[in-house]
């Protein structure tokens, strides 16, 4: 089995290329669509600003052809955001495939961006939280999150409110936090993902 | 969490009642606009009101004064009372009302929740859920229903209702206590849950702040002056989890970890790739590598050592030392680090933070400040803190937030590897100016110094070099030690 992981040259592969590594998982890195089907699974990273990233996506023809994806796909952080509708992060539309949109945190108290170890709250069993314990800590930065509906909701996070941090519709999967850099439990995440998904 | 006060309206007036019956009516202002201004004065970051009168006629009663209200005052205020047609929905939100409550007709017709939730958005809907002995009431809670509130609330959730209002009437204006069981059971449901009824002194609010909900909604405690609204204000807690980050940095020159003392008598501590596993093995939060003679030796991060760390950290990775560009940047980030810090590049070219934070996002892009005290004030040093700049620390660091900065990593040259503790008063005042973290460094010596950074000094993380590398402190036991003073850790 092979996963691809998409490059629209904004993100930091390094980090999860180093916890495929570690895991063992064969991988290929995708410059280009026409490589999504050489792949098994699409693990679809994202750092940058929303804007930026569509941007990128549309120069390099991703945007269809994630759409239309039918294998097991998994966005992080800016990867979840850009799957909803819009994104106010640069009044960005993105590339609607779970219907919601990305918000900015509203906070008189809290700092914004969100940077540190939060927990998730696994709200619905799924296959991508195998053997991980309820209210664990993973790493998260954002300063948006994805308002996703509740049936599409997974796992979810208090920060300035309860938001979804964890998705999933039909062969999508997506994570607010980063689990290439949340310790064990997020190496446990990606294993279930390339294993159980 | 966020402190409601309530504001009740019968015929234009700010009343009370008890446990919901209108015979017990108690006026306690003429006018409810006036009340309003003070709340928000004192530092109310939502109101609640509601139309007693609507409740009871199905029709809006006292919209004049509700828009008078939202004219007046900032925050968002949510309205009750009566809203039981799309119709009403709209006349209130086009008076600017930010959230709908619904109480009865949601039980009624849950369907006139979903055409509200599809005209208006989840976010402006928020069910109230009114119960006396686990049953749901309706129409000012004149009649009682036999629908269980737990399994209604499970309805809810299902069509996509994310926030509710939970009242014990048998509790509302009684200054008993609140039902602490029932609100718990809804808080685990994952609503963003706003408690209640029965709110009698401060403690309440306190107990109420550890179940982690998202509001309270006060009325009679604050008209008896049983509660002061800022004292409540002040003793709640965010809605949060989140951790405070203990953060390890390596100092890296010649490709070995070494420490300093006030930047100068480099001591070696070891070989980086090693302490950088051995670091995210050990439970830190965040690890910080500092290049710290690149910028000085007019050369760019070692990359390949960037590369050769990251790929043994499973824990977020930040780089710094030299970075001058976009490219550096982008270069750092290709290597494995997740953040990039900029020193003295930033105070050269301002620009840069602003670009690197569109083009990368804010969030990895952290400003270092290296603070030093000259006589009485803190001025900023570059180039490895050779370089007087004669910028003032607590001024630059509002700039580089509104530059779009994700962080600070505030450093203080006088304390720095004496272990005499972090400067608390250079750190409190700039944590409490900005909106962005603060990482305290500088001077860490022991575990207390760690607690005082982050209590008193009002710092989201810690970062300690000599403390570590030494193996006079572990990760573990700073954490375990921290834990126990109620700091939230990740252990």
């Amino acid at each position: 089995m092979k996963i691809g992981i998409i490059n629209y040259g904004g993100g930091n592969l390094k980090s999860v290329t180093n916890a495929l590594v570690r895991l063992g998982q064969n991988f290929e890195v995708l410059d280009s669509p026409s490589r999504l089907e050489y792949v098994d699974k699409i693990i679809f990273p994202g750092v940058g600003s929303a804007k930026n990233a569509m941007n990128e996506l549309k120069k390099k023809g991703f945007v269809e052809p994630i759409k239309a994806l039918k294998k097991p796909f998994l966005g992080i952080c800016l990867g979840m955001q850009l799957l909803s509708e819009f994104s106010e992060e640069g009044k960005a539309k993105c590339l609607d495939v779970i219907p919601g949109k990305v918000k900015k945190f509203q906070s008189g108290e809290l700092k914004i961006p969100q940077i540190g170890w939060n927990k998730v709250n696994v709200v619905k069993k799924n296959a991508l939280f195998d053997e991980i314990k309820d209210q664990d800590y993973f790493y998260f930065v954002n300063s948006y999150y994805f308002d996703a509906q509740i049936k599409y909701t997974i796992g979810t996070t208090d920060y300035c409110l309860k938001f979804a941090s964890a998705i999933s519709k039909n062969n999508f999967y997506a994570v607010q936090f980063h689990p290439e850099k949340s310790g064990e439990s997020g190496l446990k995440l990606l294993s279930n993902f390339c294993n159980k998904c | 969490m966020l402190i409601i006060p309530a504001i009740d309206i019968i015929n234009g007036e700010c009343v009370r009642l008890r446990k919901g019956d209108y015979g017990s009516k108690t006026v306690y202002f003429k006018n409810p606009v006036k009340v309003a201004r003070k709340f928000e004065k004192d530092g109310a970051k939502m109101l609640h009101i509601v139309d007693l009168d609507a409740a009871k006629s199905g029709k809006p009663e006292n919209l004049k004064t509700i828009i008078k209200i939202r004219k007046i005052v900032n925050i968002p205020i949510e309205i009750g009372g009566g809203i039981r047609s799309l119709e009403i929905a709209d006349k209130y939100i086009k008076a600017g009302v930010n959230r709908l409550i619904i109480g009865t007709k949601a039980i009624e017709n849950l369907n006139f929740i979903k055409d509200l939730i599809k005209r208006f958005g989840a976010e402006k809907i928020v069910v109230g859920l009114d119960a006396i002995n686990g049953k749901l009431a309706t129409n000012g809670w004149l009649k009682k229903s036999n629908i269980d509130y737990l399994v209604f609330a499970k309805k809810l959730k299902k069509i996509g209702i994310t926030e509710i209002i939970f009242t014990d009437i048998s509790r509302d204006g009684m200054l008993t206590k609140p039902n602490f069981k029932a609100i718990s059971e809804l808080a685990r449901m994952n609503f963003n849950l706003i408690a209640s009824g029965g709110i009698s002194d401060i403690s309440d609010v306190e107990i109420l702040s550890g179940l982690n909900i998202y509001g309270i909604i006060i009325g009679k405690a604050l008209y008896e002056n049983k509660v002061c609204l800022r004292e409540a204000v002040d003793a709640v807690k965010p809605l949060t989890n989140l951790t405070k980050r203990i953060i390890p940095c390596l100092d890296v020159a010649n490709s070995r970890v070494v420490k300093g003392i006030n930047f100068k008598n480099l001591k070696d501590s070891g070989d980086p790739v090693e302490l950088g596993k051995k670091y995210s093995e050990e439970g830190a939060d965040e690890l910080v590598f500092l290049d710290i003679k690149a910028t000085k030796e007019n050369r760019k991060t070692t990359l390949d050592m960037v590369r050769r760390i990251s790929e043994n950290v499973f824990i977020p990775f930040t780089v710094g030392g030299g970075v001058s560009n976009i490219t550096d940047i982008k270069n750092l980030l290709l290597s494995g680090a997740d953040k990039v810090s900029i020193n003295t590049a930033a105070v050269l070219n301002p620009a840069l933070i602003f670009k690197a934070a569109k083009k990368f996002g804010n969030q990895c892009i952290v400003v270092a400040i290296d603070a030093k005290k000259i006589n009485g004030k803190y001025k900023v040093f570059t180039r490895g803190g050779s370089q007087k700049t004669g910028l003032d620390v607590f001024e630059w660091t509002k700039k580089v937030e509104s530059l779009g900065a994700g962080e600070i990593l505030l450093t203080s040259m006088d304390r720095d590897g004496t272990k005499r503790g972090f400067d608390i008063e250079l750190l409190e005042k700039i944590s409490s100016a900005v909106k962005i973290p603060v990482i305290a460094s500088g001077g860490a010596g022991s575990l207390k110094d760690l607690k005082i950074a982050l209590n008193e000094g009002k710092a989201d993380a810690v970062l300690a070099a000599s403390l570590f590398h030494f193996n006079e402190i572990s990760i573990s036991q700073a954490k375990k030690y921290l834990s126990k003073f109620n700091i939230p850790m990740r252990i």
